[in-house]
């Protein structure tokens, strides 16, 4: 299996790592081989192999219904939960297979987070939104450690500063943007390795748009993170390393500057430059 | 424009058919409402007639040092006839007597007893009471000396003479009739109380308000958040969509062939009607339980499956919790629908004539709305009003379980 994601031609190793300044592992942190997903018989990804670098922003750009969200539940089995959705081939978590007989999808998705398309925080207060996981988890003994926690996860995500005197208001009387990264902080509170985001800015204005980012950009020095985006500059800004799916097939994947100035495949090329989309 | 001004037209012609919709629904509820209440408010009022009972210690057959017990034993039956002869200053025959006799209420001999006992200093002299009239009195002096009353009252012209006489000395006055929310049914009309029927029916709602709570909100939360979507599952929602549109009566049959011909549980027993009822709600309350959990953002369960909340962790600590306002209104209108059923009680048994307010879940029981029926049926017209006082109690109880819905789903809405 590992060898068969050696001899996949468009994931280089070797090259992505002399050509990037940051620190990227040599080691993969995800890698996925020949993943196939049909929805009730329909194919919705076809052959994907990707492997997701350790401690990097990673984003994956394509035209609606192309797969990147599809691909990107597969990660942490969110798709377990829609009626008739298979899943063949295979993705591992630090060469745990995710989709291993013994995975316990509980602990899965403790470690790898999600943030979803639209804001959805639960409607509780702020706190109570950040603390549910570490709880749920067992992750705070003593009230004090969760307060902790809760504080520490808010800080993290930017939004400490504007809550930190109403931590009982309910989450839902917070703007869009702040629940996102209300979120984010709910997300990070159970500390994953590994953070997904679906189109994390789609339901936001520019200038909560530009604090995600940058608060993600903060974040890579600490988690994996693969990010769905529709914002070839959002993926230009934020991200590494960048995945372009089409019609269900990962068509190329490279450093984001390598996909956004010279992409070697003529889709990628049609895509980030405009013409097809 | 050329269409404008006909889809305004329309619009308008739609907005007058809307309104003299809601104006005919609310004419017939104000009809209802109307003659309902202006039936049963006799029901709350009684007559009264004051006597004069001689209460001196030879006169009732009790010695110096008697005990409550000697007290309760004494023969008040000829000390309020005693006292009712002394009304009229006539020397009466034996049937004139009983003509007398009939114008005081049937429990009027208890009623003076229970007096007595609460103030026993009475005993040794002449005391004035107010006893209850007979429901003949009673509604002859409701509806005022007008031609119809007279016509339709059962009192005999001497009758009216005697009472044309106590009026005009004062001896009978309306008061609150207290009877009819603490007695139980009777054969007396001015006796005859809708508390037996409440507590019965009130056992029965809290036995079927447990069954199909539980079973109910168990199953429809396993149908829509555990349960894989397949033929069975398909096939079992069908069969409850039917089993909530299945006449009521069934469920009584049901009852009947079940918990009372197999399992050999007691007859007319609230436990049983309250079971009944439950089979009769269940489906109702699956079927709302299932849309409120339905309702729920799948946001929220994405939420909390992707931050490792289990399956049961997601459904009970976030979308059971934003369901609950429906699963409630569900519920308590499933209630409300088994308070007014009468229809698979009757299959039980519980339709029997019950003269004591049940002291147990196996006891023989009443439910309000049997005994709206049963009084409906009976012969005397005193009941007519009864009747109606019994729906009155009912539709308070209803308005009350509806005011609760609102209030628990306002508080659980925050």
């Amino acid at each position: 299996m590992i060898d068969k994601t050696l001899v996949q031609p468009p994931t280089v190793l070797s090259s992505s790592e002399d050509s990037t300044s940051d620190v990227i592992d040599l080691v993969p942190k995800i890698r996925a081989s020949d993943v196939n997903v049909s929805y009730s018989g329909n194919q919705a990804i076809k052959n994907v192999n990707l492997d997701i670098k350790s401690k990097a922003v990673t984003a994956l750009i394509g035209p609606s219904g192309c797969g990147k969200t599809t691909f990107l539940r597969c990660i942490n089995r969110m798709n377990d939960l829609i009626e008739g959705c298979e899943v063949t081939g295979n993705i591992t978590l630090d060469n745990e297979d995710v989709y291993g007989a013994d995975v316990d999808v509980v602990v899965l998705r403790r470690r790898i987070g999600m943030v979803f398309q639209k804001p959805n925080p639960f409607p509780k207060s702020i706190y109570e939104n950040v603390a549910y996981g570490p709880r749920i988890h067992g992750q705070a003994a003593k009230g004090d450690e969760l307060d902790e926690i809760v504080e520490r996860s808010l800080i993290r995500a930017g939004l400490w500063d504007e809550v930190k005197n109403r931590l009982e208001a309910p989450a839902t009387g917070l703007s869009g943007g702040q629940q996102q990264r209300l979120c984010i902080a709910r997300a990070i509170a159970v500390e994953p390795d590994v953070i997904l985001m679906d189109e994390p800015c789609s339901a936001l204005d520019p200038i909560a748009t530009a604090r995600i980012e940058e608060l993600i950009d903060d974040l890579r020095t600490k988690y994996t993170i693969v990010i769905v985006t529709h914002s070839m500059q959002q993926a230009a800004r934020v991200s590494q390393r960048t995945a372009f799916f089409h019609l269900g097939e990962l068509v190329e994947e490279n450093e984001a500057k390598v996909i956004f100035t010279n992409p070697s495949d003529e889709r990628t090329r049609a895509y980030v430059t405009g013409s097809i989309g | 424009m050329p269409g404008v001004v006909e889809r305004h037209r329309g619009e308008e012609r739609f907005r007058r058919l809307g309104l003299a919709a809601i104006a005919v629904s609310m004419s017939f509820l104000a009809f209802f409402l109307i003659s309902i209440i202006g039936t049963g408010y006799g029901a709350f009022i009684q007559t009264a007639i004051k006597i004069d009972v001689d209460l001196t210690l030879p006169e009732i057959g009790l010695e110096e040092g008697f005990t409550s017990e000697d007290l309760a034993k004494v023969r008040y039956r000829s000390v309020v006839r005693a006292g009712m002869r002394a009304l009229v200053p006539e020397d009466l025959g034996r049937r004139e007597s009983r003509t007398l006799y009939g114008l005081m209420g049937a429990g009027a001999e208890f009623e003076l007893r229970d007096k007595v006992l609460a103030q026993p200093d009475v005993v040794g002299s002449v005391a004035s009471f107010w006893l209850t009239s007979s429901d003949d009195v009673d509604l002859y002096n409701k509806a005022g000396s007008t031609e119809a009353s007279e016509q339709q009252t059962r009192l005999t012209a001497k009758q009216i003479e005697w009472y044309s006489e106590l009026k005009a000395s004062d001896r009978i006055k309306t008061r609150f009739n207290w009877t009819f929310l603490t007695g139980a049914d009777s054969r007396d009309p001015e006796v005859a109380g809708v508390w037996g029927a409440i507590v019965g029916s009130f056992f029965a709602l809290g036995v079927c308000l447990l069954l199909s709570c539980f079973v109910g909100v168990l199953a429809a939360i396993y149908l829509e958040e555990f349960a894989a979507r397949n033929r069975w599952t398909q096939f079992l929602e069908v069969n409850i969509n039917n089993l909530a549109a299945v006449p009521s009566i069934t469920f009584g049959l049901l009852g009947l062939a079940i918990f009372l011909g197999f399992f050999g549980l007691p007859r007319s027993a609230s436990l049983v009607g309250g079971m009944v009822l439950a089979l009769m709600t269940l489906p109702t309350v699956i079927i709302s339980s299932r849309v409120a959990l339905q309702a729920v953002a799948p946001s929220i369960r994405e939420a909390a499956f992707g931050i490792g909340a289990s399956r049961v962790q997601t459904v009970f600590h976030h979308v059971v919790p934003l369901a609950m306002p429906g699963i409630l209104t569900g519920i308590i209108i499933g209630m409300a629908r088994a308070l007014g059923e009468t229809a698979p009680l009757l299959m039980i048994g519980m339709v029997a004539f019950i003269a004591d307010a049940p002291t147990g879940l196996t006891q023989p029981a009443s439910a309000l709305p049997v005994q709206v029926y049963l009084w409906a049926d009976s012969p005397e017209r005193a009941f007519a009003e009864k009747t109606a006082g019994a729906i009155l109690v009912l539709l308070v109880f209803l308005l009350l379980m509806n005011l609760m819905a609102v209030i628990l789903r306002r508080k659980f809405e925050k």
